[in-house]
């Protein structure tokens, strides 16, 4: 009894911490505000604690060859709790939006994600797919009295169910060529690479595609973003990207690795197309949510390559890029939170305007997240695009790696702008003294210089990433 | 007796119209939702005529799984409806439009 219930503590701890939240929000009324958020904080750090004995843990499959335990899975849901830590403790506790059910949300995405990362069976995977994707749509509308988000959140519904329905024609199919859906078996069997099996991948190429946000599946990245209250764009923009790595990693590489040629093609036009419009879009943009929004694009495009590689070389690096990306993109969105009060919401590029002059420290941060983005080296933006571009050269793909540095520099454009109207642009209009606490702008400069300091020293993350691919890859 | 083609076909048309009637419609999102249960239920159909051919259960277990989860996709979304009916006063398509710049 004992054994089947270690390998799932952080899951329980989770599902546990969820349902103490929704009894304590029913209980308690407005006095404590931050009761919440410390019951949140707490389950992470619980689920945390137990995931990272994990680790080292034998390959074991569960119930029924449902949920599989393996060092990607374990790695993965780390992060992925390490990140919506973060992302929790940045939240301001304020009574306008009622924050303590974005928190709870919130979990139910995370267990959403860590289901994800230990699915071994298609139907596990749709499960968890739909748990996160679920409490998206409910987390993007939370801010119920602003026409901005609930139309972003109409927006991510539509869109979401079409690429989750058109996800599941593709398992329908797999299920009617190979008769099963444990991917354990999927990988074992050997079928005709026939038509039906191309048009069944490529569709669930597509759901993963829209996980991701890549081109042509982009649409809501933009118009989350921006509609979105700054918190759960916060959120948005990094838990579920780990997600979308393992449905990645589960679908294409566990279980189709056998027909690999098929995919990496795609995978290839996805990651090129998205790498280049998502950086031209992004210059054209004003609001600095939407430029992110584009920008994160632009990353996805490099993760892509990264896969399309095909080698075990490409997959630490896009794992690195990935996590990476999340470390920057997290920064900047946490910045914008800090500096919005109640009153005002930093929204636009040229609310930055002269930022320097009121709160430097903010400033410099926002500075390292953009270099960062740029690649520039002593940040860690920089070693993540090395990494992917030198595993690029090693697979005899140099034209797209030219390709992939042209892009850097056209993004180089809009990030050098960002900074540009932070520091030489002068405006009169005082950006007011933000309402946030002590904890907030520990975070956000705890993140801010974790991206310098694993710029100076990226081994740990680099060999972090080795461990949870190498482990168990079946490529070439 | 039908075979296995007829079932596969029947869903791809479902399939298709569900899409279409997305892609086409520009005038309510209540039809949207309508549009998205159809999708669902034709990977449903696809489901069960693999599982009867393929005599495997697993098929079956999987539409129950989908039903459920189109039924919570279902409330959600018409919870979202309700909200932007409230900002908006309008549930046309083409209104949502806000976010372009």
């Amino acid at each position: 009894m004992i054994n089947i219930i270690k390998p799932i503590i952080p899951e329980l701890t989770l599902a546990a911490g969820i349902c103490l939240m929704v009894l304590v929000n029913s209980f308690i009324r407005t006095p404590h505000r931050s009761t919440s958020q410390i019951l949140a904080v707490l389950t992470l750090v619980i689920a945390t604690a137990t995931a990272v004995p994990l680790f080292n843990h034998d390959v074991e499959i569960l119930f029924n060859g449902q949920f599989i335990i393996d060092p990607l899975a374990i790695g993965l849901k780390i992060s992925a709790y390490v990140a919506v830590l973060l992302v929790v403790l940045s939240t301001t506790i304020n009574e306008k939006i009622n924050q303590s059910e974005i928190l709870l949300i919130e979990l139910f995405a995370t267990l959403g994600i860590s289901i994800i990362c230990s699915a071994a069976n298609l139907l596990t995977i749709y499960l968890g797919l739909e748990t996160l994707a679920l409490s998206l749509y409910g987390l993007v509308a939370a801010n119920k009295n602003s026409i901005e988000s609930t139309e972003a959140a109409m927006k991510f519904f539509i869109l979401g169910v079409i690429a989750s329905a058109i996800f599941l024609y593709g398992i329908s199919l797999i299920y009617g060529i190979y008769g099963t859906l444990n991917i354990n078996l999927l990988n074992v069997m050997i079928v005709n690479n026939t038509l039906e099996l191309k048009i069944a991948v490529g569709f669930i190429l597509c759901g993963i595609a829209f996980k991701f946000g890549a081109i042509p599946f982009h649409s809501w990245v933009p118009d989350t973003y921006q509609g979105a209250s700054t918190p759960v764009a916060l959120f948005i923009s990094t838990a579920p990207k780990i997600a979308a790595f393992a449905l990645l990693y589960r679908l294409l590489i566990d279980a189709f690795i056998s027909i690999s040629e098929t995919w990496v093609v795609m995978i290839y036009a996805l990651g090129m197309i998205s790498l280049i419009i998502g950086n031209l879009i992004a210059i054209s943009q004003n609001n600095f949510k939407r430029l992110l929004g584009y920008s994160a694009i632009g990353h996805i495009g490099f993760i892509f390559l990264g896969i399309a590689t095909g080698t075990k070389d490409g997959l630490e690096s896009s794992l690195f890029y990935l996590l990476i990306y999340v470390l920057m993109t997290m920064v900047a969105f946490m910045v914008i939170e800090v500096l919005s009060s109640k009153h005002r919401e930093v929204k636009l590029l040229k609310d930055f305007k002269d930022l320097n002059s009121s709160h430097p420290w903010l400033s410099l941060i926002m500075l390292f997240s953009m270099c960062s983005m740029i690649g520039i080296p002593p940040f860690a933006g920089f070693y993540a695009k090395w990494s992917v571009l030198s595993s690029l050269v090693e697979a005899n793909m140099v034209y797209t790696a030219i390709i992939a540095i042209l892009m850097t520099v056209v993004a180089a454009f809009y990030y050098l702008r960002v900074i540009w109207f932070i520091y030489f642009e002068k405006t009169n209009q005082e950006i007011g003294q933000p309402e946030s606490t002590i904890l907030q702008k520990a975070v956000v400069s705890f993140t801010g210089i974790a991206i310098l300091l694993i710029g100076l020293y990226p081994k740990p993350i680099l060999d972090f990433c080795r461990q949870i691919i190498s482990s168990n890859l079946l490529l070439d | 007796m039908l075979a296995l083609q007829s079932y596969l076909t029947l869903a791809a048309i479902v399939f298709a119209i569900g899409v279409m009637g997305i892609i086409i419609n520009r005038k309510n999102i209540i039809i949207l939702l309508m549009c998205t249960e159809l999708l669902l239920l034709a990977v449903n159909f696809n489901f069960i005529a693999f599982s009867y051919f393929n005599q495997d259960i697993t098929g079956q277990i999987f539409v129950f799984f989908i039903l459920t989860v189109a039924a919570a996709e279902a409330a959600i979304g018409l919870a979202i409806l309700v909200v932007l009916y409230r900002n908006k006063d309008s549930i046309d398509v083409q209104e949502l439009q806000t976010l372009r710049e």
